[in-house]
């Protein structure tokens, strides 16, 4: 459909602009889950802790554990000898956010407490 | 509701809108994880209406989504296609590469509003058969489609801005005319063609009578909980409605005596008074079950109170 001009067509390109220093702070229960979970894969994988749409609320959280992207898109913070990755679109969304772990059969595992949220969904996955 | 004041042919109008465009293979996945409606079907060509919402269900934008193959366009309200771009942007994942680009200045939104719409349509060659709802059609680089409001077609146009010109002199040729942004709010009222003035912030979809913009088996996207609710407690507590007044009513909020609060929206002169969109309590809409029901604002002015 040629509405954009065909081929080759230009437009603008918007991207977020506000990019900020992250600071995350890990609690000790969750720093020794990260380590477990991650075993002897530490030295060469990073934990990329993210937020893309979705939910109830608007964004939701994501932790993965992948091989060092080696990107300067990404913040790096040293978390007790492991490596977290925040990347510069998500950092004004996440800077502050409080991790921790939880232990429970019922609604345990990694919790965000994130003060820039106004809102969270009632099952606690997304914020907005 | 008095017949329609349709031109003979028809009448060709400028709607302000946004522009917007999505690149990227993820942008129809990111799209459904962000707008009220599900989008993980859409095909080539294909129209579908949503809506973008808050975490508190209000509305935020309403898109007009075209799956144009490479890129998904959408045409949004006027005004908040920046804040809607920074929406979609804040919420893509790392892991995918989709572009957001500004169309504001690339399409024009025209729509298409008569009584003979059609023969304007087939002078320009096309079959009014092949344009419907849920599809863009091309006709050289513009695209085409229908939307039914109160029950009269109005034929959605989407024209690069440097063919508008040109665009609309053909329209002319087929015996439409061109009407100015004071016809364009009457027919907008009188038809119950809402815009940002009505889908913003201020309102929750089903107050405008939008729940056929929102899918509730699709899972969660922004607002979702907040809409559950209301489907499963019932009606909501206020609706839009047509008024219509004796003397002219200025937009804004008005105290109607042991009704409530009135937001209007929209007003524009009528033939004997004025009209216009107005937001108002359930409780003031309930009556319309007995066809004519009034409205009194205060101050003397009394309006009559129309379904949408």
């Amino acid at each position: 459909m040629g509405i954009l001009g065909g081929e080759g067509f230009s437009l603008p390109v918007v991207t977020s602009a506000e990019v900020v220093d992250v600071q995350i702070e890990f609690t000790e229960p969750a720093k020794q889950a990260m380590k477990s979970t991650m075993g002897k894969d530490g030295s060469t994988h990073v934990v990329i802790i993210s937020a893309e749409s979705g939910g109830c609320s608007g964004y939701m959280y994501d932790m993965q554990i992948v091989e060092d992207p080696n990107d300067d898109s990404f913040q790096r913070l040293d978390v007790g000898g492991l490596t977290v990755l925040v990347h510069n679109k998500d950092s004004t969304m996440l800077s502050g956010i409080r991790v921790d772990y939880k232990d429970t059969l019922m609604g345990g595992g990694f919790q965000i407490d994130n003060p820039n949220a106004d809102r969270s969904c009632g099952c606690g996955q997304s914020f907005g | 509701m008095p017949p329609l004041d349709l031109h003979p042919v028809a009448e060709v109008m400028v709607s302000p809108c946004s522009v917007s465009v999505l690149q990227g293979d993820t942008a129809i996945e990111h799209l459904n994880r962000t707008l009220t409606v599900n989008t993980s079907e859409i095909q080539f060509g294909d129209r579908v209406d949503g809506l973008l919402c808050n975490a508190n269900g209000r509305i935020l934008d309403r898109l007009m989504v075209c799956n144009l193959g490479e890129e998904i366009l959408l045409i949004g309200n006027h005004g908040v296609g920046d804040d809607t771009r920074e929406n979609l942007i804040q919420g893509i994942p790392w892991d995918e590469e989709i572009t957001v680009m500004n169309g504001d200045e690339a399409i024009t939104h025209l729509r298409l509003v008569g009584k003979a719409v059609n023969r304007c349509l087939a002078g320009l060659g096309i079959d009014p058969m092949e344009i419907r709802q849920k599809r863009w059609i091309e006709y050289g680089s513009a695209l085409i489609s229908h939307t039914e409001y109160s029950g009269s077609a109005v034929i959605e146009l989407l024209v690069p801005s440097a063919e508008h010109v040109a665009f609309t002199a053909l329209l002319h040729e087929n015996g439409a005319i061109s009407s100015d942004r004071n016809r364009y709010e009457s027919l907008r009222i009188e038809l119950g063609i809402l815009d940002h003035r009505e889908m913003n912030s201020a309102f929750l979809p089903i107050e405008l009578g939008l729940g056929h913009m929102i899918d509730l088996d699709k899972g969660c996207y922004p607002g979702q909980e907040i809409h559950a609710r209301m489907d499963s407690r019932g009606r909501a507590s206020r609706g839009i409605v047509r008024l219509l007044l004796p003397a002219g009513v200025s937009v804004g909020k008005h105290k109607a005596p042991g009704i409530g609060s009135v937001t209007v929206t929209a007003s524009a002169d009528a033939q004997d008074g004025s009209m216009a969109l107005a937001v108002v309590p359930r409780s003031a809409i309930t009556p319309l079950l007995l066809e004519v029901s009034e409205l009194d604002l205060g101050g003397g002015l009394v309006a009559t109170v129309q379904s949408l």
